[in-house]
């Protein structure tokens, strides 16, 4: 029996006094995540003509929400004034003195560096003749300028090759993104992202419930602005259904895990300390899924949908990512942390700061644009 | 008056250099074999919490209250019988803190102590969630992580490290494993020990001796 060091239990006393690392860090992953989920269906959507719904919408949204992700580390970091080094000394070989490779530079810095060049890319392309229209139309230099000098459709045509080659590419790196928490949180030693091998798949899923209930709030909005956008929801409602049963049945099987290979130990106690959020997530997911069924033949409940499906996937990555730092990296012993006002004020500024990247493209660009399925206006 | 250029044949030649590589990669693996490979050995059953180490070691590397590059752990055994064990940075061979660092700012050095350069730390904190053990923590007078060095500042110089220094009943012991006279070799080569959360497959550099079960948490 093991002499509790501190009245919460066993804890290694560093991680006692500083349990919670990473704040904003990974919650502002997640409010942001539909930014690589977002741009890696419109990469899909246009390299085979699928679901091109909303393309142009879901490709602006994407790069602003992909463009400020890296602002949640930064706001996390303990050293801010040396962030610039995550660029400058990346480490993406192993040697003699380091050992092993970090995916945290790997997949975390250089493969955002990689996206957001490839993405800026495919959405100057993408939008390069619709932008010369919009100049003929208002003869703002600045629209001729984004225009590329693609100034004909046989011009916009020929460039169809360089978007789906940059399309092809970004699958992978948007892919790599979409999991990219989850394989981070596996290079730790915290007890619970150690255990909860579902992680990854998890992560997966949950973003394209987030992603879509995102598309569908802004498509709403944006309809309400511009009532002549024709907008096809079916589709979407039926990726947040389909996604929210997925989550569903992921989370029940990781917690049926978790009782098969701790339960009856000292350590099950650990995951109880979030079986509490852990139900709510599982409600909200399950009204989810009803409401975005009952919206094919009701639309108003889309809104209903899109918001659970949400506010589900941001407690149970509130779950995962804050709740599991709560828990001592023996696995004996948990508590409840209060973060500081601070951390919210953080998380609410970067997102807030992609909104407004949002609005900034949305009023740049032509959303209302969509592409005829060989890629032609 | 002519000059005479002193002719060398090609063989002659092939064989100065081969002499000079085979040379100079004999010295690169002697210098090798001597470097060090620094190594402590604890012995559970010694240690009675007298704690003095932990301060040593405060005092010595200015580790901020609250903070620990060393701690004790205080466990009971069955029985009542309480148990002392001595914890900090295990200077692991396969060190998981070391691969997770984004930077290289977290290395490990020729006698394979694990440092920090502190310039190149970016503050993300992913070693101190790699670390198995605990025993990086944030050091808020430097703003990077902090954790056990061996007192490299010490031991080059021909000192022990502070918490070895002043231990009372010699529970801890300090060395290089790659000199077989060391002390520490020679317990190692007599005694059954035991290390840290050997499943994570980090092969700590610290040896315990006695070690409970209950404290491998």
């Amino acid at each position: 029996m093991s002499y509790p060091l501190f009245p919460q239990g066993y804890w290694y006393p560093n991680n006692f006094a500083d349990p919670v690392l990473w704040t904003p860090l990974p919650f502002v992953y997640v409010l942001i995540i539909s930014g690589p989920a977002l741009l890696f269906t419109v990469y899909i959507s246009y390299l085979t003509g699928k679901l091109r719904e909303l393309l142009s919408l879901r490709l602006v949204v994407g790069l602003a929400m992909f463009l400020v992700i890296l602002l949640g580390p930064l706001a996390d970091s303990r050293a801010p004034d040396n962030t610039w080094r995550a660029f400058a000394n990346l480490r993406l070989l192993p040697s003699d003195a380091n050992p092993g490779i970090s995916f945290m530079a790997i997949q975390g810095i250089s493969f955002w560096a990689l996206g957001a060049v490839v993405s800026i890319l495919f959405t100057l392309l993408y939008f390069s003749y619709p932008m010369y229209v919009k100049y003929t139309q208002t003869k703002n230099p600045l629209y001729r300028l984004l225009s590329l000098g693609v100034s004909n459709e046989k011009s916009y045509h020929a460039l169809e090759k360089v978007l789906k080659f940059l399309a092809f590419i970004g699958i992978f790196i948007m892919l790599s993104w979409l999991a990219y928490p989850a394989t981070l949180f596996m290079q730790t030693s915290n007890f619970i992202w150690q255990n909860t091998m579902t992680l990854p798949l998890m992560f997966v899923i949950e973003k394209f419930v987030a992603d879509m209930a995102v598309v569908i709030l802004i498509a709403l909005l944006v309809r309400s602005l511009l009532p002549k956008l024709e907008v096809e929801f079916k589709p979407i409602l039926a990726i947040v259904a389909i996604a929210s049963a997925a989550a569903i049945v992921t989370l029940v099987i990781q917690m049926g895990i978790w009782l098969v290979r701790f339960g009856g130990s000292p350590y099950y106690a650990a995951f109880t300390h979030l079986y509490g959020f852990l139900g709510v997530v599982l409600t909200l997911y399950f009204i989810s899924l009803i409401t975005s069924i009952a919206s094919f033949r009701a639309l108003s409940l889309a809104v209903v949908a899109a918001v659970t499906g949400l506010v589900a996937y941001f407690l149970n990555k509130w779950t995962f990512m804050i709740k599991a730092q709560e828990i001592a990296m023996t696995g004996l012993a948990a508590m409840e942390v209060a973060l500081p006002l601070k951390v919210y004020m953080e998380i609410i500024g970067v997102f807030a700061l992609g909104l407004f990247l949002t609005m900034l493209l949305i009023s740049l660009f032509p959303i209302d644009f969509e592409p005829k399925r060989e890629g032609r206006v | 008056m002519s000059i005479q250029t002193p002719t060398v044949s090609r063989r002659e030649v092939i064989k100065t250099l081969a002499v000079s590589v085979a040379a100079s990669s004999l010295a690169f693996v002697n210098a090798k074999e001597t470097a060090h490979k620094w190594a402590m050995y604890i012995d559970v059953s010694k240690c009675y919490g007298c704690y003095a180490c932990v301060a040593a070691c405060a005092a010595e590397n200015n580790v901020p209250i609250g903070s620990f590059r060393t701690w004790v752990e205080r466990h009971e055994l069955s029985g009542g019988v309480a148990i002392f064990v001595p914890k900090q940075c295990n200077h692991c061979a396969n060190p998981s803190c070391v691969k997770a660092c984004p930077t290289g700012a977290t290395y490990r050095n020729e006698d394979g102590l694990i440092l920090l350069k502190s310039d190149l730390c970016i503050g993300c904190g992913a070693c101190i969630q790699a670390c198995p053990y605990g025993a990086r923590f944030f050091n808020p007078i430097k703003g990077t992580p902090d954790k056990c060095t061996f007192c490299n500042h010490r031991i080059y110089m021909g000192k022990l490290p502070a918490c070895v220094e002043t231990c009372p009943t010699g529970a801890r012991v300090f060395g290089d494993l790659n000199d077989p006279n060391s002390v520490i070799s020679k317990i190692l080569a007599q005694t059954p020990v035991q290390r840290l959360k050997a499943g994570t497959g980090n092969e700590p550099l610290i040896f315990y001796r006695d070690l409970p079960q209950v404290a491998n948490a």
